[in-house]
């Protein structure tokens, strides 16, 4: 058995909900466990039963008290939990982001390589080179929260943060790095700009990225990319 | 057969009680400001608890009719008028083709107005309700505007009986200057003294004048952290109330992120939600009380299965009924 599962705790959240703690650090680990949980939370869930959130190290699972009482919730989670420790592999969805870096795409690409005394293409090389874990989803529809980015692009957000920065926009914020899945203001420096459309409610598929998935970026030219 | 919008504000849109299952990916449920207001409001017009409704605050809404119909108006502080003349709230009014329906400015509070057969429009991730910031639901993913047109739906077939049905005195909310509050303390009490966590509960409190349907600020004593208010970002729910490293309360409402990042000292049970969303900014004098789950609970269900059951429909309207079946 998973030691970290011993750890778990389960907190009230009003009284429509509980949060399910499972560490307090960000850890690739601890966040597959998350996204293991969550999923177990939602299959064959009672009736009453609602949405489960997953995060860095917390689940929000949502219920209504009028089918259920914050002791069933709990007893359903500890019955999810003995359903998990068989398998909590991440998987592996591998999703590939074009991305066209620089100029009018990344007007803060320069800035990002002369902080961090890089040139434009190390930054690109960097920024491209690994996966990236989708530890959870937030901050506007279809945003993904990554993790795993290289120390060595680390910059600090714009002070003056852009009224509208276009979807679309793959940013650096501390040592973040992100795509703004909708036309929103930001902060983020701004590096590249991928085609894809990673929300449209009215596509089959609404979210281009699932939580717990992993990404890519993959550099094109801006003729690649139709931009 | 349909319902036109003459005039309206900027904080006027369609809902219905939320978007749910796809807060995983960053969608906040939106949804009524007051849950409470709009459940009454479907009730009243014969229609269940959860048909599209509009929600409205401070601007005036003028109405054209071009449709028979009933309409019902919950909430606080708005007044409504039939072709000029005022009309009672929290009471199903029946308008036909041509009539206007007005409802003037009001310096604070929310209001819903309900339609028999609810409001439609196309659902966007399985729900009517409008959120703005992302440009989903409503009519065009965007709040209100003047010349925008809506049908209604079928109604129920027992609709025409709720013509003059009311909510009995006793089950519409009263608002008074100061309010109790529960709340069900938690989840993340680690970062408060007990000295933070006794000022909370015992002084009082006033929502700020710059609160909107993504929440309201809270005006009074700044709760001291015992460590920044960072936290890994989690899930949010309706009523939870956020604390950031200046020690500010802020309660997370309708239109709230999926997920937040600061500290959460308490989250608002269900019950008070509505009476919390209703207070006048910088006046409502607002305490919290901590209650236990089980008793925000009881007092939830106690206060939805006596609302199911308030709306009084006129006695003539079913005495009609049985002379009608009679000729």
């Amino acid at each position: 058995m998973n030691p970290i599962i011993n750890t778990h705790q389960i907190h009230p959240v009003g009284d429509s909900a509980v949060l399910i703690q499972l560490g307090d650090q960000i850890d690739l680990e601890i966040n597959s466990l998350v996204h293991a949980l969550a999923q177990v939370l939602m299959k064959n869930a009672p009736q009453g039963m609602g949405e489960a959130v997953p995060a860095y190290t917390t689940v929000l699972l949502h219920y209504d008290p009028l089918c259920l009482s914050y002791s069933m919730v709990k007893s359903w989670i500890d019955d999810c939990y003995l359903r998990l420790t068989k398998n909590t592999n991440r998987k592996e969805n591998l999703i590939k982001i074009p991305t066209v870096y620089g100029e009018r795409f990344g007007p803060d690409l320069e800035d990002v390589a002369r902080l961090n005394n890089l040139t434009v293409s190390e930054v690109i090389r960097l920024h491209s080179a690994v996966e990236y874990p989708v530890y959870m989803m937030g901050f506007t529809p279809g945003f993904p929260y990554l993790g795993g980015m290289d120390t060595r692009l680390s910059t600090p957000r714009l002070e003056t943060p852009r009224k509208a920065v276009r979807a679309g926009s793959v940013g650096i914020a501390g040592s973040q790095t992100g795509i703004y899945s909708i036309t929103s203001p930001g902060g983020w420096r701004i590096i590249g700009c991928t085609p894809l459309v990673l929300f449209d409610p009215q596509r089959e598929t609404p979210f281009l990225i699932n939580p717990g998935d992993r990404l890519r970026f993959i550099p094109i030219s801006a003729q690649e990319a139709g931009l | 057969m349909t319902i036109e919008i003459m005039e309206t504000g900027p904080m006027a849109s369609i809902q219905d009680l939320g978007r749910k299952g796809f807060e995983r990916f960053g969608v906040p449920p939106s949804g009524p400001m007051d849950r409470f207001s709009f459940m009454a409001a479907n009730l009243l017009v014969g229609n269940p608890v959860d048909l599209a409704e509009l929600e409205i605050s401070l601007m005036p809404l003028r109405l054209r009719c071009w449709q028979d119909g009933l309409a019902a108006l919950c909430g606080r502080g708005f007044e409504l008028y039939k072709n000029g003349i005022k009309q009672p709230t929290w009471t199903a009014v029946s308008f036909r083709y041509g009539d206007e329906l007005f409802l003037p400015s009001v310096s604070s509070g929310w209001a819903v107005l309900a339609f028999s057969g609810g409001v439609i429009v196309p659902e966007v991730l399985g729900s009517k309700a409008t959120y703005a910031r992302a440009g989903i639901g409503g009519i065009n993913g965007k709040n209100l505007q003047a010349g925008d047109l809506f049908v209604t739906g079928t109604p129920p077939s027992d609709s025409i009986f709720y013509a003059g049905a009311s909510l009995p005195d006793e089950n519409i909310p009263e608002y008074r200057d100061s309010i109790k509050i529960g709340v069900v303390l938690g989840p993340h009490l680690e970062f408060f003294s007990e000295e933070s966590i006794s000022l909370f509960t015992s002084t009082t409190y006033r929502v700020s004048l710059d609160s909107d349907r993504m929440g309201y600020r809270l005006t009074g004593e700044t709760l001291p952290l015992l460590k920044p208010a960072d936290i890994l970002s989690e899930g949010l729910v309706m009523g939870a109330i956020q604390v950031s490293s200046s020690g500010q309360p802020m309660v997370m409402l309708a239109d709230r992120p999926a997920t937040g990042g600061y500290a959460r000292i308490g989250t608002v049970i269900s019950a008070d939600l509505p009476l919390l969303v209703q207070s006048i900014p910088g006046e409502t004098k607002i305490q919290f009380v901590p209650v236990d789950v089980e008793t925000a609970q009881k007092k939830y269900k106690q206060q939805i299965k006596t609302l199911l059951n308030a709306v009084t429909i006129p006695t003539w309207n079913l005495l009609t009924a049985f002379s009608g079946a009679l000729d």
